[in-house]
């Protein structure tokens, strides 16, 4: 029993089991009130809660939903377009990596929030704003993973592909790239949750849309379950990206199936 | 060497843990009383509590901690982290609406309309030309319902024709002054701040409104709200705060000027001159007065109606809550209970 | 009589590390002629992998020259091909992608790569596996996908950086068998290092034997034994004396690199 791993057919049913149990035990404590349905509404009244929210003549959990994706999506995306190359080129060429590392090591630990008040001075509060947002708590991340990536790309290949011709370009198309690309993708979905914060954070405020500006709202209304609802889509929506990536690897990085543990 | 090292780092964090969590169940002295308030003028007598010792006279370590959203504070009050507050209405209808049972209403301190406005930017002067337009404040306030009142008022449909932003208490101004949004609504001191700016435009105020045509009342008038766990506790104790609150009131209706000389700087980032200005627009309610005004013919009616609003029109709340199941006003009535003490033998 | 592919000209090499000057190869000279399988044995450290990486074009001689058909080596040359102790296979690829990768840098048609890869893949015995990953394959059939991927290229010298020195007793011994009739079938140049004295017996036509550092050619034996690779071989008295004659060489380098004095 000493860290085996279950067999996905039986870690599903045990998970689903430990969910309903807990679920389970949620709902009664609510409704026999040893815990205060105002600070923690039951399960079944979370459920109603969404349900209202996506069937109600305004229909906002979807809308919500869609809005806050797209910003992620577009923050993000923006963020790999800058942050990919930029750590390809840090992590091949020593002189540039050490140029540039005091600047990043000085953006990496902010988090979003902090950005608000100059994004808003500088970008206003429309859609630029939150996808900077998103931007600045990315692309750092996403800059160092792609240097490490980088610079763990084993150098013997990179010497069989010299012994056989390639030039410095082909290096970077043909081994470089397809080398860092396995660790790449892990920070990727890495920095894809990071994302999700971010954009919570920037919904905070100038915003009337969105699973982060619905908490907020909910808050100001007292209507925790709505908060939760959000909190829960939220979980939901991201559990589904990173399934969609997980897909996504497995197109891509089709001999890591195969490995036979040699 | 492994085991030891992580033992060693298992007591730390433990002793870490055992630090913080005896640290937050720290009980507070029975008199140390904490009230949560921003910039706005009503918060004055309890500033003045403070300054000239009102509280300490009375027995009280009163702490003032600044939280911008009536909300917020309404939330502190819940969880126990503070023991009073004035703040909106809005936020307490909304609050029993969703069951929150943990606190009492106990007056109503002071009418103050005329207080916040919809200003617009240079270019928009008047309620037509806001159509598709990005009006800012932040949501949930008194100045939400103000300015749906008033665009309803002037034919827009808050929901469709214009676009409502949520911003901070404290982002209106400044977001204002960039002009990304075209118009903002807020209370003072940040609507002196809208006002200042470069052809901005005042389109209407709360009184202005359905609400204070019919009541004299801004639309979210400010409320006293009282932590019930702790005014249960000790019932002598939170008519003896209440006691002192409303003396303290009483001196700053008296005394204005002096008033606004001593706490200004230290607990409003503002021009004396213009907190003078404003401050003889307010009436405050003293002790006597709560007896007159937490009435059907006062402030309940007030406040039926906005529930209507709140419930039917906007659908934020879930329901119409029976706001005088939470009303005490038994805490108010010292007098009586000072003369009881008196009789019991020694 | 074979024309000289390679020459080693009063070969010195120095690395400048922190501690101070370490000449890894001194005066070392040597020829290799076109279609022979020259094997250097000797010490740990004596310097024959810089001697690798330099005909390679990773290094260069501190002085002297290396000559490639008359020419110096002057930087990273692809004619002087080199299968690395890892294999150093891309993982991402196909055996068949692999091999072809070679030819498909230096623009070789599709179709051309195609049928060229195919008949090496059958050389080297893998015929059947164009389309496995190097990540599915045992040590002996990488070993084999990186010499085919070597080949591919059509190098003028192949390098061999103690190539099956990863590999199990068995497999090692069948990788010299497949190695030997490759080599043979193409008139391939080979220049191989190991640590071997049966492999090198095996596998070469001329044995050099380096000395300790600063490396140096201290011995040079014509091999030419019929079949060294069978049993029956390696139990004659003359392999066993030439085995004798060079492991008496490179043990009085190796006891001299371990400071040992000599019974």
């Amino acid at each position: 029993m000493e860290g085996k791993e279950l067999g996905l057919w039986r870690s599903s049913v045990i998970g689903a089991i430990g969910l309903l149990v807990f679920l389970g035990l949620w709902e009664v404590l609510v409704r026999t009130n040893v815990i205060d349905p105002f600070f923690l509404p039951a399960p079944t009244q979370v459920i109603d809660k969404a349900i209202q929210m996506t069937t109600d003549r305004d229909a906002v959990l979807l809308t919500d939903i869609k809005i806050s994706a797209t910003r992620v999506l577009t923050g993000f995306l923006l963020s790999v377009l800058v942050g990919v190359p930029a750590g390809l080129i840090m992590g091949m060429n020593p002189v540039i990596r050490a140029a540039i590392n005091p600047i990043i090591s000085i953006i990496r630990p902010l988090p979003a929030l902090s950005w608000i008040p100059l994004s808003m001075l500088w970008l206003g509060i429309d859609e630029q704003q939150k996808y900077a947002i998103v931007f600045m708590g990315s692309f750092a991340s996403i800059l160092v993973y792609t240097t490490d990536a980088t610079m763990r790309v084993d150098p013997t290949l990179r010497r069989a592909a010299m012994n056989l011709g390639a030039s410095p370009l082909q290096i970077l198309r043909y081994v470089i790239l397809p080398g860092a690309l396995p660790d790449l993708l892990t920070g990727l979905k890495v920095v894809l949750a990071i994302a999700w914060t971010c954009v919570i954070s920037a919904e905070m405020v100038g915003a009337n849309s969105g699973l982060g500006f619905r908490i907020w709202t909910a808050k100001e209304w007292s209507d925790t379950g709505q908060v939760l609802v959000g909190m829960i889509s939220i979980s939901v929506t991201v559990l589904v990206l990173d399934i969609l990536f997980r897909g996504l690897e497995r197109v891509l990085l089709p001999y890591q199936r195969k490995t036979s543990g040699t | 060497m492994k085991t030891w090292l992580f033992r060693i780092t298992s007591v730390c964090f433990f002793i870490i843990f055992l630090f913080f969590s005896i640290s937050c169940t720290d009980k507070s002295p029975s008199n140390q009383v904490i009230v949560v308030g921003s910039q706005w003028y009503g918060h004055i007598p309890v500033w003045i509590g403070i300054e000239k010792g009102i509280f300490k006279k009375y027995g009280f370590d009163v702490k003032w901690q600044f939280i911008g959203k009536s909300m917020d504070r309404l939330n502190a009050i819940s969880s126990g982290e503070a023991h009073f507050a004035s703040l909106g209405e809005i936020a307490m209808l909304s609050a029993m609406a969703q069951g929150n049972t943990r606190f009492y209403w106990v007056g109503n301190q002071d009418i103050a309309p005329g207080f916040e406005g919809l200003v617009a930017k240079e270019g928009i002067t008047s309620f037509e030309q806001l159509r598709g337009k990005k009006i800012g404040f932040p949501f949930g306030a008194s100045v939400d319902i103000t300015c749906r009142l008033l665009l309803k008022q002037h034919g827009l449909d808050p929901k469709k024709d214009v676009r409502l932003v949520n911003l901070e208490v404290g982002d209106v101004p400044s977001v204002f002054q960039t002009g990304r949004i075209d118009a903002a609504i807020i209370w003072e001191p940040g609507f002196s701040q809208l006002v200042s700016i470069d052809g901005a435009t005042v389109l209407g105020m709360d009184t202005d409104t359905e609400v204070y045509k019919k009541f004299g009342t801004m639309t979210g008038p400010d409320v006293l709200i009282i932590n019930k766990a702790w005014s249960d506790e000790d019932r002598l104790r939170a008519k003896r705060f209440m006691k002192a609150y409303f003396e303290s009131l009483k001196w700053v209706d008296y005394n204005p000027e002096e008033a606004v000389k001593l706490i200004q700087g230290k607990y409003i980032n503002q021009d004396l001159s213009l907190i003078q200005k404003n401050i003889e627009k307010f009436i405050w309610h003293d002790i006597e007065d709560q007896k007159r005004i937490m009435t059907d013919n006062g402030i309940f009616g007030q406040a039926d109606y906005i529930i209507r609003i709140l419930h039917e029109d906007m659908k934020v709340i879930p329901n119409k809550p029976d706001f005088r199941k939470w009303v005490n006003l038994d805490i108010l009535s010292f007098q009586r209970a000072v003369k009881k003490i008196k009789v019991q033998p020694l | 009589m074979s024309e000289v592919l390679i020459k080693f000209d009063n070969i010195t090499k120095r690395f400048s590390l922190r501690k101070g000057d370490i000449v890894a190869v001194k005066d070392f000279s040597l020829e290799i002629k076109k279609g022979e399988i020259l094997t250097i044995v000797g010490a740990s450290g004596c310097g024959k992998t810089t001697l690798l990486n330099m005909v390679a074009g990773f290094l260069t001689p501190s002085s002297g020259n290396i000559l490639l058909d008359g020419q110096p080596i002057t930087k990273i040359e692809p004619r002087c091909g080199m299968i690395f102790q890892n294999y150093a296979l891309f993982p991402w690829l196909s055996v068949r992608d692999n091999v072809e990768f070679g030819p498909k840098i230096n623009g070789v048609s599709k179709k051309v790569r195609r049928e060229e890869s195919a008949k090496y893949i059958e050389m080297v015995g893998l015929k059947g596996f164009e389309d496995a990953y190097p990540g599915e394959l045992s040590g002996g059939m990488r070993q084999r996908t990186a010499l085919c991927r070597v080949l591919a290229n059509k190098p003028d010298i192949l390098l061999c950086d103690e190539p099956f020195a990863a590999l199990d007793a068995m497999t090692r011994q069948i990788m010299q068998q497949e190695l030997l009739r490759i080599v043979n079938e193409s008139g391939q140049t080979v220049l191989f290092i190991t640590h071997s004295i049966d492999e090198a017996l095996i596998l070469s036509d001329k044995i050099v034997v380096m000395s300790v550092r600063p490396g140096t050619v201290k011995d040079i034996y014509d091999i030419e034994l019929p079949h060294p690779g069978k049993v029956e071989v390696q139990l004659t008295d003359e392999y066993l004396k030439l085995k004798r004659q060079i492991w008496a060489m490179v043990e009085e380098e190796v006891k001299t690199s371990m400071n040992i004095v000599s019974s």
